[in-house]
């Protein structure tokens, strides 16, 4: 370095003011400084085939030892064309294959499905259905949710979290097999209603279900909500402010997480949502335990929103007639759904003919999976698994 | 003519060994069974139940499947450190274990600088899995080992300055005279300083034995297996042995330390008092395995080098103060 | 909520030239929008900055092909006034392009590069516009309504084609 005085033919501009706090060093400036020596980041893929990226995720980490310098998520690996399947076959048929979308909530999609074919044909849903439908959905939500804090858990290394999740998890399981006869692709939402009523005593063991879910969610917060070192893990990790979260169109608790008040079953009340008194969970950090703490705490309203739906469930028919061959008019039509990773929206355009002209599936997953790679750079690799977790995604939804 | 072969002292350290060496694979093999177990309740699950009566043959199963196991070098591996890593491991436990005193005669090497041996020896593994990590030539085996590498060495030194703060009270380094000095009820466990020595030497055991919530260096989650991911049949049982073993012993010396080494009541052989206090520590390493989640290696080496060495530190001043002015040598 | 939800978007859009917006529905809290390919991206600015529509949530982005136009259809929300805008836009089906959002919602990147993935829309201005769900290497766009369904690609990625003789 010379002594002579600077002169820089191009003098500094002004920089964005910075407010003054953190370490006396520049952290960003050292780190281009390295850079600038020639150093390369270590590349590492993570996945598709890792125990943490929840299927078949791959992300192309560049790692400066344990910190992750960028992150591209590379998706794909179970595209199956499920879009170009509906347009090819009559719109009903494709009811079956919406379970293999998001499989950990496949009631979700099924009602997404069907609710965007009832709109485009102008199929009514007897009231007895709408309920049902609400119940359903609302016990996926819960055995969806106990996968997540169980995953979420082990993410972290707090393996017995997902024990314990699923031993409820298998109750709530056992009770849509009760009516559904299946335990993962359920299948059980149709065009104008339901396939079937529910057996009897169902609505009974649903509500004793609840109690004892109720009774184990204190469990869970002693065992990881409350344990300081998952604390630690998650608090203050992977930001997401309210702003960004809306740009990025996330939705789901991932969004809530934000602060951001934006869950279909209230915004845009579908089936019989708009009659049930429920809270929408909306927490102010947008870190990474605050879209844990959503999830957690969207059981509770699950739960009550079950209670309310045997109160009120009526008698009567539980689908409407729709005919053999379905031909909607000519038009466009999307379907809104809260299912338990955020928005999930099928949208449907018909020409007239027996099958459809498109179905686009807008998946929560897809849309949430975007912010992934902004908020793990600059973070650890521990956090990149922690991060990921929170974000909750399927990735049959992702690829579709 | 037994006896008289015995008489040699290079024969009798090979009969020690030998049976030293079977302890410890015997010990291991309960100890994964019990690990199982221990997890199966707490995970309110059951465990293994069909191998042999309540599963009590699942570890005897698996070590067989281990070692029949293909033993699979992946072609970018260093094959030289690759082959060798798992004997940097394994051997510097069984090593260790040579100090270890059973109960008053029955230790295979009793020598005047034992605690400092049993350190020295211990730190050796770290080398085996930096060469795991390297060797394997994976990404994710060389953060673990790398992650190991720091892990250990930082958790070496409270641990250090546990065990140096029980010296001063037993004013010996050798492991049988420091457990002699707390016969009767005299348990190192019952003085202040060194209460907090334990908990400083466990918790740096904790994350020496790469135990949650210090696993970091295998964290399945992020880095698939670390340092072993490649690894398979007889090389991995090696490291799952040297694991456990390397579990045991660690407790083994918290009890010699400690909680009075083979003191016990009346009516039990010292060794046995010994293996069961050794069980019931082991099983707080379980307990606290299956409960808590894992850290994160900032906080990890933040813990070691902003509070736990501090701790170390003041407990070292205050052993060593207590046994000047407060006469706190129990003999 | 129709009148004013229909109102508030008059004045967002009023500053736009002549033939912007085609044709504008209001039913319930859901707009329907039909927009000039050139107009495009300033109807969708408008409608993300005016305080009066406030429809700044990148809900969905989609395209659809009939055979003889190519439609894409945006959908976005104003989660404070519980009402959402579906924009449709013709493109040219021979060479479709049109102009990216990216800068404007970083959501719809993904959303951009499935669009193109899917019907070879061209979205100018998009920092990444590369296939996403399919294969780097696979030939034309599945979902334009000409597309041959024949998989294509390296032979390693998948089955290989089966000719069962039956039309796609």
């Amino acid at each position: 370095m010379s002594l002579e005085p600077r002169t820089d033919p191009n003098p500094p501009t002004a920089g964005p003011e910075t407010p003054a706090k953190g370490p006396a060093i520049d952290a960003q400036a050292l780190h281009q400084e390295i850079l600038d020596l020639g150093t390369q980041g270590m590349v590492m893929n993570m996945g598709p085939q890792h125990p943490s990226t929840h299927g078949v995720l791959r992300l192309i980490l560049t790692l400066d030892g344990e910190e992750v310098m960028a992150c591209e998520p590379m998706i794909g690996y179970l595209h199956r064309g499920l879009e170009k399947m509906a347009e090819r076959r009559p719109y009903r048929h494709f009811l079956p294959f919406t379970d293999r979308l998001d499989y950990v909530c496949s009631l979700a999609n099924n009602l997404a499905c069907a609710q965007a074919i009832e709109r485009l044909a102008g199929v009514e849903v007897p009231e007895r259905a709408q309920w049902l439908r609400v119940a359903l959905m609302e016990l996926n939500r819960i055995a969806s949710h106990l996968l997540f804090l169980g995953t979420f858990g082990t993410d972290l290394g707090a393996t017995t979290m997902l024990l314990y999740a699923f031993r409820e998890r298998e109750e709530a399981l056992a009770l849509l097999e009760a009516i559904t006869g299946a335990r993962l692709t359920y299948n059980w939402i149709r065009v104008g209603g339901l396939p079937d009523d529910m057996p009897e005593n169902w609505d009974k063991g649903v509500l004793a279900f609840c109690d004892l879910l109720e009774s184990r969610l204190p469990e869970y917060d002693r065992l990881l909500t409350d344990n300081p070192i998952f604390r630690r893990r998650t608090e203050g990790v992977g930001v997401v402010s309210p702003e960004d979260a809306k740009a990025y169109g996330l939705t789901g608790p991932t969004l809530r997480a934000s602060g951001v008040a934006y869950d279909i079953r209230r915004w845009a009340p579908y089936e019989k949502y708009a009659e049930i008194d429920f809270d929408v969970v909306v927490l102010r950090d947008g870190d990474t335990f605050a879209r844990y703490l959503a999830r957690r705490l969207e059981l509770e309203q699950s739960v009550r929103i079950l209670r309310q739906v045997f109160d009120k469930l009526p008698e009567g028919p539980i689908a409407s007639k729709v005919g053999k061959v379905l031909k909607p008019p000519p038009g466009i039509a999307f379907s809104q759904v809260e299912s338990p990773r955020g928005e999930l929206s099928f949208t449907m355009v018909s020409d007239g003919s027996p099958n459809p002209v498109r179905v686009h599936i807008r998946a929560p997953s897809f849309a949430n999976l975007t912010v992934l790679a902004d908020l793990v750079a600059g973070n650890k690799v521990a956090d990149v698994v922690a991060i990921l977790g929170s974000i909750d995604i399927v990735l049959g939804e992702v690829d579709r | 003519m037994i006896a008289q072969a015995l008489e040699n002292p290079w024969i009798r350290q090979l009969v020690n060994a030998a049976m030293l060496l079977a302890v410890i694979n015997l010990g291991v093999l309960v100890l994964i069974y019990l690990e199982r177990k221990v997890a199966g309740y707490i995970q309110s699950r059951l465990g293994p139940v069909h191998v042999g009566p309540r599963g009590w043959l699942q570890s005897v199963a698996d070590a067989v499947k281990l070692v029949l196991k293909e033993d699979i070098i992946p072609a970018p591996a260093d094959r030289f450190m690759f082959v060798l890593a798992p004997f940097f491991v394994f051997v510097p436990v069984l090593a260790v274990f040579l100090v270890l005193p059973f109960s008053s005669g029955w230790v295979a090497y009793d020598f005047s600088l034992a605690a400092l041996y049993v350190i020295a020896a211990g730190t050796v593994a770290i080398m085996g899995i930096v060469m795991a990590g390297w060797g394997t030539n994976n990404k994710y085996s060389l953060l673990g080992g790398l992650r190991s590498a720091a892990q250990l060495i930082s958790y070496e030194v409270p641990v250090v300055l546990a065990i140096l703060a029980v010296v001063f009270f037993a004013q010996s380094m050798s492991l049988v005279e420091i457990a002699e000095a707390q016969r009767g009820f005299r348990w190192f466990i019952f003085q202040p300083p060194l209460l907090v020595a334990a908990f400083v030497y466990m918790i740096g055991q904790l994350a020496e034995t790469n135990r949650t919530p210090f696993d970091l260096p295998e964290a399945e989650s992020e880095l698939v297996s670390g340092f072993h991911t490649e690894y398979s049949g007889i090389r991995f049982a090696m490291f799952f042995l040297a694991e456990f073993a390397n579990t045991f012993f660690a407790s083994a010396l918290a009890v010699v330390l400690f909680f009075g080494g083979w003191d016990g009541l009346p009516g039990l052989t010292g060794a046995l008092w010994l293996v069961l206090k050794s069980y019931v520590l082991v099983f707080v390493l379980m307990w606290i395995r299956w409960t808590l989640p894992r850290v994160r290696v900032d906080q990890l080496l933040g813990f070691a080098w902003k509070v736990l060495v501090p701790i170390g530190l003041i407990v070292v001043l205050w052993a060593a103060a207590s046994v000047v002015y407060a006469g706190g040598v129990a003999r | 909520m129709e009148r004013d939800f229909g109102s508030a978007l008059r004045t967002a859009l009023a500053g736009l030239p002549e033939g912007a917006v085609e044709s504008l529905e209001v039913s319930g809290s859901v707009a329907t929008l039909r927009v000039n390919l050139g107009s495009l991206r300033a109807v969708l600015e408008s409608l993300k900055s005016s305080p009066e529509a406030a429809c700044d949530f990148p809900a969905n982005l989609t395209a659809y092909d009939t055979g003889e136009e190519m439609f894409l259809v945006y959908r976005l929300a104003s989660i404070e006034r519980g009402w959402q805008a579906l924009v449709l836009c013709r493109v040219d089906r021979s060479e479709p392009a049109a102009p990216s959002v990216t800068d404007l919602w970083p959501g719809f990147n993904w959303f951009e590069r499935e669009v193109y993935d899917m019907f070879g829309v061209r979205f100018e201005g998009h920092p990444d516009l590369r296939r996403i769900l399919l294969p780097d290497d696979w030939e034309g766009f599945p979902f334009r309504k000409d597309y041959v369904s024949r998989p294509s690609g390296s032979p390693l990625r998948g089955p290989q084609p089966i000719d069962r003789g039956v039309q796609g």
